[in-house]
């Protein structure tokens, strides 16, 4: 004899509060879990001896906290990880100065802070890929390039000035064989570029709220 | 260690090993959702709120370790039967294997220096 499973108060306001607990499931897995839930009801009214509201508060009672189904539920979601805590974004401040600065530190400063930059959580990939391209030596580079600059021109200069008798040889900045302009621009770029792409990542890095 | 993470690493624990709990009930034949909680009921602490066993047998269902029939009852509503596919089988088989080991290696522990558990 099937029994007669009218719609019950209590089983539709505990799955209507499942309902709004399950907000943070993806839709079919807010309609799956729903309806399991209803029909584990519907199955447990049916073969309890009794059907009334005594057996139905025990039956909701025995599923349980709605907010304790819906973590389990989320517990499961594949890329579901616990929020990043607001603070302690130290590892992130590390890298990014290591990967301005480190080079200079055998160059072995960079690796780390590269290190540190993917395994951080806090970056996309598409952040973490800019930090290493755009960032490669760090300020490590620019610094070379200006010793190297300075090596070259004084370089050249004294040659120039031990050549006898070729006195209209005036510049002595050829050494890298670029002119002084383009020279100053690239130096700027190449201190500039890491610098923006530091204050970038930092800004991304900084926990919110 | 805080005062909670015991209680919190058992939940984690019984989370894990309930899902084999649900496989091995099925070892034999399918079953549907309250019929499983009945018998996990049994057992005392393998189960605190009934209904979070429903995501779990979802995960099982998206992992294929087990399929879902429903099935129109004599008495009441249409029931939904979970039953063990091959690679549920299989799944159960090697926990089924390590379990054993496992339980062994940590008793071990616990009971080493006479204390007791």
């Amino acid at each position: 004899m099937t029994k007669d499973l009218r719609s019950n108060a209590l089983a539709e306001e505990y799955l209507a509060e499942l309902g709004r607990a399950a907000a943070a499931l993806p839709v079919n897995r807010r309609e799956e879990l729903l309806a399991d839930v209803r029909s584990h009801i519907a199955v447990a009214r049916a073969e309890a001896e009794v059907d009334d509201d005594t057996a139905i508060t025990r039956i909701i009672g025995q599923l349980g906290d709605p907010e304790v189904i819906v973590a389990a539920a989320l517990a499961d979601l594949p890329a579901q990880r616990p929020p990043l805590s607001a603070g302690s974004w130290s590892m992130e401040i590390a890298a990014v100065v290591l990967l301005l600065v480190g080079g200079f530190l055998a160059g072995i400063g960079w690796v780390v802070g590269l290190v540190l930059l993917w395994s951080s959580r806090r970056w996309t990939v598409g952040d973490k890929l800019l930090g290493t391209l755009l960032i490669p030596g760090g300020l490590v580079v620019p610094a070379l390039a200006l010793g190297g600059a300075l090596f070259a021109s004084s370089e050249s200069c004294s040659s120039e000035s031990a050549t006898v008798g070729q006195p209209e040889v005036m510049t002595c900045t050829g050494g890298g064989g670029v002119t002084p302009a383009l020279g100053i621009t690239l130096f700027a770029l190449m201190v500039i570029v890491p610098i923006l792409t530091a204050v970038h990542l930092i800004r991304r890095a900084r926990p919110k709220g | 260690m805080e005062p909670g993470d015991a209680r919190k690493t058992m939940s984690q624990l019984r989370r894990g090993v309930l899902e084999y709990c649900v496989l091995a009930l099925l070892r034999d034949r399918k079953r549907y959702g309250v019929e499983l909680l009945r018998e996990l009921g049994e057992v005392e602490a393998m189960v605190t709120s009934e209904g979070t066993i429903y995501p779990l047998l979802s995960r099982l269902r998206r992992d294929a370790l087990v399929e879902t029939t429903w099935q129109e009852s004599s008495s009441g509503p249409p029931r939904r039967y979970y039953e063990l596919t091959p690679s549920g089988a299989r799944a159960l088989d090697e926990f089924a294997a390590a379990w054993p080991g496992f339980n062994d290696a940590v008793l071990h522990f616990l009971t080493k220096n006479g204390e007791p558990t």
